[in-house]
């Protein structure tokens, strides 16, 4: 081939790629002690990327370049480089960190420690904790308001939502929920939030103002034993209309209308369906199924489940990356 | 007397790490237990209705690839072998039949292995109560008691047992999730040779 043509196919190949590669699709698996990153458009597999132990929650920088990866067994945060794709630092993190929420300002991570009842309140840039709080038993979920201002923490054995003022690190209301509460989430305009309950098999909506319950979902599926229902990861549609919940091994994502808190119906994906995350532009919903090995990839207009990448062992946390 | 008390603490975390609304006190894997896989956690269309044991052919494919010794892949292959031959209502009629024969035998395979982890259970439990009377033993004698040495091993025996099957709680609670991992693979087989509307 000419240079001049080798050079102009070239560029056309790097156009390709980067026009495919717009979004990436990360997931953790916490099995294999690996991220895997997806092409957001192809949803082909671009690499996988070892990291500690027992990888589950993840979250994505404020600057997009690096992703905080929960290795619980590893009893720290890892700082994995999205550019180089390697681990370039550690956060402190307290024991076994199961799963973190970044506050707007971009430098404090709240860590879950499953094993010591405490929140931990990382700096990212410096790599120190700021702040520890005592929560209850078992914390794992962890939802920061919009503002700023609030983060929820779960705890799993108190079966409790503890508000947390940021600036003061006072736990401000503890509400009870259902048992076993996993994740929350904020509705956009920091109104209300949702949490969900693994063995209750419910979700609660908390308002803000007075930190009031609002109501409860259950769920039914029919032909699904009733313990089998078990809400764990959620998130909103873009216009808030939606609430996707992850059922666990009922193998089902629920899809609940959040202003007549209604179930619409519920999706068959993968086994045991963790946690989900939507595409940047809101069309498609990724779900982690964690013993399919699995990624289901859900056509949000149309509602129907589309496609099933195979990603690693045991794959958890889901976060794209525009 | 810090052994002591790390084993203290690790006969005390099985029950503090029980979840308070959890049904079952014989159950001590962290995810709640499942009696029985539902047919519609993994199969996508109207729940199968007939008697699978009444088609011999699928009785035979059932009974092939059932058990938790066949690899996966031989159970793919026979599952598409099994398929290959039949129209698309022979597929309609005995594709469902076969997920309702698979279903009910990994549900049988689990109930065995679900008994199996409720009995591992049932034994800690047991030894963690004879490592405390054996310690309570130890605690009672004087520190020059001939009797002393022996005891002491024979608690140390105890806790080193218990201490070391409580190590296996995550792999003995994994073996129903790979019946129903299993399962899965199968029926999505046997959805994918579905003929399509």
């Amino acid at each position: 081939m000419p240079p001049a043509l080798t050079r102009a196919a070239m560029t056309a190949l790097l156009l390709l790629g980067a026009a495919a590669r717009a979004e990436t699709v990360l997931v953790s698996n916490e099995k294999d002690n690996t991220i895997t990153a997806l092409d957001g458009e192809t949803l082909r597999v671009i690499r996988t990327v070892p990291v500690g132990e027992r990888p589950r929650g993840i979250v994505l920088s404020k600057d997009r370049r690096h992703l905080f990866v929960c290795a619980g067994d590893s009893d720290r945060v890892e700082v994995l480089d999205l550019e180089t794709w390697r681990v370039v630092r550690h956060l402190p993190s307290g024991p076994d960190p199961e799963l973190a929420a970044l506050h707007p300002d971009g430098r404090r991570l709240f860590v879950a420690n499953e094993d010591d009842n405490m929140v931990t309140v990382v700096d990212v840039e410096r790599a120190v904790v700021l702040r520890e709080i005592p929560v209850g038993v078992e914390p794992e979920g962890m939802g920061i308001s919009p503002d700023g201002r609030h983060v929820v923490n779960t705890s799993e054995t108190t079966n409790m939502a503890h508000v947390i003022e940021v600036e003061s690190g006072e736990i401000v209301a503890n509400i009870l929920v259902g048992a076993r509460p996993r994740a929350v989430v904020w509705e956009a305009d920091g109104r209300r939030f949702w949490v969900s309950s693994e063995i209750g098999g419910t979700l609660t909506l908390i308002e803000r103002e007075g930190w009031r319950v609002a109501g409860q979902v259950g769920f039914a599926v029919p032909g699904v034993p009733a313990e089998a229902i078990q809400p764990v990861g959620m998130a909103l549609s873009r216009d808030g209309a939606r609430l996707f919940v992850a059922l666990g091994p009922a193998n089902r994502v629920a899809v609940v209308d959040t202003r007549t808190r209604q179930v619409e119906r519920t999706l068959l994906v993968g086994q045991r369906v963790w946690n989900l995350a939507l595409s940047t532009d809101g069309t498609r919903l990724y779900t982690t199924n964690g013993v399919s090995n699995d990624l289901s990839v859900v056509d949000v207009a149309a509602m129907r489940v589309t496609r099933s990448v195979p990603v690693g062992q045991a794959p958890w946390g889901v976060v794209v990356r525009p | 007397m810090h052994a002591f008390l790390a084993l203290l603490l690790l006969l005390a975390a099985p029950a503090a790490a029980q979840p308070r609304a959890a049904p079952d006190p014989d159950w001590p894997c962290v995810q709640r237990l499942v009696s029985r896989i539902g047919a519609a956690a993994l199969w996508p269309g109207p729940a199968p209705e007939g008697n699978w044991h009444a088609e011999p052919a699928v009785a035979a494919l059932v009974g092939r690839i059932a058990p938790r010794s066949v690899p996966e892949a031989e159970g793919l292959a026979a599952i598409a072998e099994f398929a290959a031959p039949l129209d698309p209502p022979a597929r309609r009629r005995l594709l469902p039949l076969a997920f309702a024969g698979l279903l009910e035998e990994a549900n049988r395979q689990r109930d065995t292995l679900i008994e199996q982890i409720r009995r591992f259970t049932r034994r800690q439990r047991d030894l963690a109560e004879r490592v405390r009377g054996l310690e309570a033993e130890l605690r009672a004698l004087p520190e020059d008691d001939p009797a002393r040495p022996e005891l002491a091993q024979r608690h140390a025996f105890a806790a080193r047992g218990f201490t070391e099957a409580e190590r296996t709680v995550r792999y003995v609670c994994e073996a129903p999730v790979q019946v129903e991992a299993r399962l899965g693979v199968h029926a999505r087989a046997l959805w994918a040779a579905m003929p399509r509307e």
